[in-house]
């Protein structure tokens, strides 16, 4: 039994409506955030969880077509019902934060060679 | 170009050259019609059977290797008639035919076995015993099981045929009839091994190669040889990270479907003497170190010492794009002293760099077969590319054509007028007081080959001087159609090295502080000061790394994907197989990253960018697989330009030998010297050649006693 209400598919008539869209689904990330972090025991700041949505939405801030919106945010809907039903395991959510302790590549040949990544 | 007729192989028409057999007419409308003794390269048999046809209006099949066209012919290859024949031949090869596919080696890539499937059947009627033959032991490279020999005598008419050492030969009659070189004496031919890839059963497989793996589990690399200038096309088959062997790979245009044993063989040196980590000399001693350390110290050194006391030297398997980094790298840092692994290579080759036709096999390898006179000039191409040896015969075997050697007299399997031993020898023809120079000059395809060490001796300028004005006295020798003056280089580094320029600009005279041996193992000790920080990159730990304070370890041919130019300048990829053993790396690589530990960085961070630069510096380079020939206004002016920067005709004699550019054929370079099977066949070849000599002397005994 899910514990949020299905939601009809629809397509967005304007760039507006899918602007308000996707505020919607981004209020809706940030409102339950509390209940994500005691559902999956997260131990990390509010902060970090907070920013890291945000971050997933500032990734598609320039997306202008209303039907990539759409899909994006049918994704970002999905992504949302299976956190909050905790159809997640609690590695399923680590996995968003990996990118914050990943260390930076080599970028200089030098440093590539001697990490033996050339 | 014989006249085509048309005839019809089921029902197929087909165009084909008069005296075809009927076998190639089938191949080319679709039709593959199993055979065991015939084989397009070789002559003609005609004794396994299996290949019968029937030909529409004749009472009896017909073998059709050996049954020529005629026009109109109706051939049948799919008969109830046909196939009832062969069948028969299989149940009479397989009575005789031991059924150990199990411990065979041929297994899986046996011609007897794919063609039982289908022509065999599933129980045998023959009671009797079988057939057993004594295993000859003829070399450390074939192996021998002479009991599933089915008679196709393949391998008798290549070394007859082809490899021209006359050393195998039937004895015996149908069932008694055996294979084998007579008295128990090894092969001496150099292509030897391509015997195991003509015999289409298991009686001759490959020594080193025996029970080690199957063909289904191998990973097939399609790559080239490097370990003579020919650049044979071979198929590099591995399992992991272990190259289990090399196979030759059909090019018409360089090696048709023959390597030589080196080529086949040296794999096993792949997997010993490696340099698998960087080290450091401390002492008397090497010690491992990281790639940040060792590279840190060579590039300190390279920046402390002066540029105009810096050397590289690069070797005989160096790729090109090793040696356009290289190259960058040092001009980059002020220096100049570049040169090939070579002896004189102080300054430039005897040949010049200016003009690619002075240093090219500019008759192409394919070419050598129109030629009607050839002259040799200080090589011997059977050892220095057996491969190309056997395509000099084909002329001769065919009558078209007359050969002369100026220099050391050997065996090359042909007959040869032999002109003189010395240099002194290219005067004489090129004033016509020798006879043979009339000879070369009514000739209509001339060909010299001048071997690729004779830009090396120390009057090197002088000796192709004289040869510039023999090839000048040889009015057909240069033409727009063809040009006869070859350079049979014998490293596979050369042309490249040469194409890219990497010889002194000026000739140097300055002891070096830094030398970067570039897989250089045949530097002398001598050239080198003693207080000379030393670099070796290279893949075995052979001569040249004992020299090193510095190992840096690349990786061997099959290890990386790299250009290698042969000796007619055609750019052709060695591919990766395996990877590099340890810490070793891609050879341009360790160059691009000492650049930048150097501070000198170079422009290009992956292999293309390298290839771009490489097309900058010489546009063949990145033009693989193709042949650009140099025009003959410009070929000319090559000459005149080798002509002028020796001594004229007479003011200087052309004293001096000629040197041996292959001393031991099975012991070449880094990676032949550490594999055992070489090793094996060096010392085999070194007995008998000392065994021919004292068994004449002991039948001299025995017939005076």
């Amino acid at each position: 039994m899910p514990l949020i209400q299905p939601l009809v598919t629809k397509s967005s008539s304007s760039l507006a409506e899918a602007r308000l869209r996707a505020i919607h689904l981004y209020r809706l990330w940030q409102k339950n955030v509390p209940q994500i972090m005691i559902d999956y025991h997260l131990s990390l700041p509010q902060s970090v969880v907070r920013s890291k949505i945000r971050e997933h939405f500032e990734k598609n801030r320039f997306v202008s077509d209303p039907r990539t919106i759409d899909v994006l945010l049918f994704k970002g809907r999905i992504e949302f019902e299976e956190t909050y039903n905790v159809w997640k395991q609690y590695s399923h959510v680590l996995r968003y934060f990996d990118s914050n302790e990943q260390v930076a590549q080599p970028t200089k040949f030098l440093d590539k060679f001697i990490d033996g990544r050339v | 170009m014989r006249k085509e007729i048309e005839l019809f192989v089921d029902g197929k028409a087909v165009q084909i050259e008069e005296g075809s057999a009927i076998i190639q007419a089938a191949e080319k409308a679709g039709v593959t019609i199993p055979r065991f003794c015939y084989h397009e390269r070789l002559g003609v048999a005609g004794n396994c059977r299996m290949c019968l046809v029937e030909v529409e209006k004749s009472p009896k099949m017909a073998a059709s290797c050996a049954m020529p066209v005629a026009p109109g012919m109706r051939v049948l290859t799919d008969t109830p008639k046909i196939k009832q024949a062969r069948e028969g031949v299989m149940e009479f090869l397989l009575a005789n035919h031991p059924l150990d596919c199990p411990i065979c080696d041929q297994g899986g890539e046996c011609d007897l076995q794919d063609q039982s499937m289908r022509y065999g059947m599933d129980r045998g009627r023959f009671s009797e015993n079988k057939r057993a033959v004594e295993d000859k032991d003829i070399g450390p490279l074939v192996r021998t099981t002479m009991t599933r020999c089915i008679h196709c005598t393949r391998c008798v008419r290549f070394i007859n045929e082809v490899a021209g050492t006359a050393e195998l030969g039937t004895s015996g009659r149908g069932n008694d009839m055996q294979i084998g070189t007579y008295v128990s004496r090894p092969l001496t031919s150099e292509l030897s091994g391509n015997i195991i890839d003509l015999c289409p059963v298991g009686a001759l497989t490959s020594k080193p190669y025996a029970f080690s793996a199957r063909p289904w589990e191998l990973k097939n690399t399609e790559s080239i040889d490097v370990l003579d200038a020919l650049g044979s096309n071979v198929r590099i088959d591995s399992r992991g990270e272990e190259v289990m062997r090399v196979i030759p790979r059909t090019n018409d245009e360089v090696n048709e479907e023959w390597i030589s044993d080196k080529a086949r063989f040296a794999c096993d040196g792949l997997k010993r003497q490696r340099l698998t980590t960087p080290l450091v000399r401390v002492g008397d001693k090497f010690e491992p170190a990281t790639w940040a350390d060792a590279l840190r110290l060579v590039a300190e050194r390279l920046r402390a010492a002066q540029p105009e006391r810096v050397r590289a030297v690069a070797g005989d398997l160096a790729d090109a794009e090793a040696m356009v980094a290289l190259k960058d790298l040092l001009n980059a840092a002020g220096c100049e002293d570049l040169r090939v692994d070579a002896m004189n290579s102080h300054a430039v080759p005897g040949f010049g760099v200016d003009v690619r036709a002075n240093y090219a096999f500019n008759a192409s390898i394919a070419g050598v077969e129109d030629a009607d006179v050839v002259l040799l000039i200080g090589t011997n191409p059977r050892h220095e590319a057996p491969v190309l040896n056997a395509r000099l015969r084909k002329p001769y075997l065919a009558g078209t054509a007359q050969f002369a050697l100026v220099g050391r007299a050997a065996d090359l399997t042909y007959d040869y007028e032999h002109i003189g031993e010395t240099p002194a020898a290219i005067d004489a023809l090129a004033s016509g007081s020798h006879p043979f120079a009339e000879t070369l000059r009514s000739a209509k395809r001339p060909l010299v080959i001048v071997g690729g060490a004779v830009g090396e001796l120390g009057n090197s300028a002088d000796v192709l001087a004289a040869v510039a004005r023999l090839a000048e006295s040889v009015p057909a020798l240069v033409s727009d159609e063809w040009n006869g003056l070859s350079v049979l280089q014998y490293a596979a580094g050369r042309t490249a090295a040469l194409d890219i320029g990497f010889v002194p600009s000026t000739a140097a005279s300055v002891a070096p502080e830094f030398v970067y041996l570039l897989g250089a193992d045949e530097v002398r000790p001598a050239d080198i000061p003693a207080n000379a920080f030393v670099v070796y990159q290279g893949h075995h730990g052979d001569a040249g790394a004992h020299l090193a304070d510095v190992v840096l370890p690349g990786a061997a041919y099959t290890e990386k994907t790299a250009t290698f130019v042969n000796t007619e300048g055609r750019a052709q990829l060695t591919r990766q197989a395996v990877g590099a053993p340890g810490a070793a790396r891609e050879d341009w690589k360790i160059v691009r990253a000492l650049s930048e530990a150097a501070g000198l960085t170079l422009p290009y961070d992956d292999v293309s960018a390298l290839r771009a630069r490489m097309a900058d510096v010489c546009p063949t380079l990145v033009h693989i697989g193709e042949l650009e020939s140099t025009s003959a206004a410009v070929a000319r002016l090559g000459l005149a330009q080798m002509r002028n920067s020796g001594s004229a005709a007479g003011v200087r004699p052309l004293d001096g030998a000629f040197v041996r550019a292959v001393d031991d054929y099975y012991m070449t370079d880094a990676i032949s010297r550490a594999s055992r099977t070489m090793a094996r066949a060096s010392a085999s070849a070194a007995k008998a050649l000392g065994r021919s000599a004292s068994s004449s002397e002991e039948s001299a005994k025995q017939a005076t006693a």
